[in-house]
């Protein structure tokens, strides 16, 4: 019993160092998108993710406070422009959250 | 929202993203269209070349169109993305395909307007295939590397104008043989890039507040 428990912890375990910031759903949407792409403007991944103008930001917020996305705001003639990147970390993070999204899915098929 | 989250489905959509307004669509159907009314107009243009100086000009009217219907209809609404590594690597094998089929062409061309291969008359079937064989697997990698299915369906429609034409190349007159051919199957292709074009604009109406 005590052994299996401890199998189960080590499955589990992993869980509570995952990223919080990208496992989130919307976040891990937004990441994924600007993961595959060099950069992308506002409208692009509003469209892509599905998500609302508001809740957009409010992620996108959160992301760039943790330092995960770059946001650049500019002009295109008089309207606003809003163009966003990974970030070096942000990147790193997302990475590193694949694989141990990864590590832990594959240990659980496995039982 | 999707619920599960898979970069190869990502990128996908990316590159669905990229056709989606049915523009493209509606592009080779301007052209190929265009192509039936060549006879018409083809006689006015200067020789020696005015075979190859119809199609020219079609292709410059709707790059043209293209390129500002993209700029500003089109990109505000989808908003803009710059290619990560994958999707770079996927452009240079588009560039190569177009590239390799450019060259086939000029090569044609060429071989054309300085005579050489005058002497060779391939017709019928043999010419239907033959050209079947060329265009049929180009548009079938283009649309495999865009994720861009209707294009294969494009391919099947412009071999069929080409069949039609062959097929009623002695019963009627050349300048409504053309008009048959070309000028339906273009119609056609134009119509479904209209419609989806027309849904496109619907689905994404501008917002003011935000531009690509």
């Amino acid at each position: 019993m005590a052994k299996k428990k401890a199998e189960s912890d080590d499955i589990i375990q992993p869980l509570s160092d995952i990223d919080k910031i990208i496992h989130e759903p919307a976040r891990l949407m937004i990441m994924s998108y600007l993961y595959v792409v060099e950069s992308a403007d506002f409208v692009f991944l509003r469209n892509q993710t599905g998500l609302t103008d508001g809740n957009l930001s409010s992620h996108l917020s959160k992301l760039e406070t943790a330092g995960y996305v770059e946001v650049e705001k500019k002009f295109k003639g008089k309207k606003p422009q809003t163009i966003l990147k990974l970030s070096k970390q942000g990147r790193e993070s997302f990475e590193v959250y694949r694989k141990k999204m990864e590590r832990m899915l594959s240990g659980l098929s496995e039982k | 929202m999707a619920e599960n989250i898979d970069l190869k489905v990502i990128e996908k959509n990316i590159l669905k993203s990229a056709h989606q307004h049915g523009f493209f669509d509606m592009f080779i159907g301007f052209v190929v269209t265009g192509m039936a009314f060549g006879p018409f107009f083809r006689e006015s243009l200067p020789s020696p070349h005015k075979y190859f100086l119809w199609p020219l000009i079609l292709v410059i009217i709707a790059d043209l169109l293209l390129f500002i219907i993209i700029k500003y209809v089109i990109q505000p609404r989808t908003g803009i993305a710059k290619p990560g590594p994958s999707l770079k690597s996927m452009r240079k094998k588009l560039f190569i395909v177009t590239f390799i089929q450019f060259v086939i062409h000029l090569t044609f061309v060429i071989l054309l307007v300085i005579g050489i291969g005058r002497g060779i008359h391939v017709e019928g079937m043999m010419f239907i295939l033959m050209i079947g064989l060329f265009f049929i697997p180009i548009f079938a990698i283009i649309a495999y590397l865009m994720k861009y299915p209707r294009l294969y369906f494009i391919g099947m429609l412009i071999w069929l104008a080409i069949f039609i034409n062959e097929l009623l190349y002695d019963p009627i007159d050349y300048r409504i043989r053309w008009l048959l051919s070309y000028g339906i199957i273009g119609g056609i292709i134009f119509f479904i890039g209209l419609v989806i074009f027309i849904k496109f604009l619907k689905k994404y109406p501008l917002k003011k507040e935000e531009v690509s």
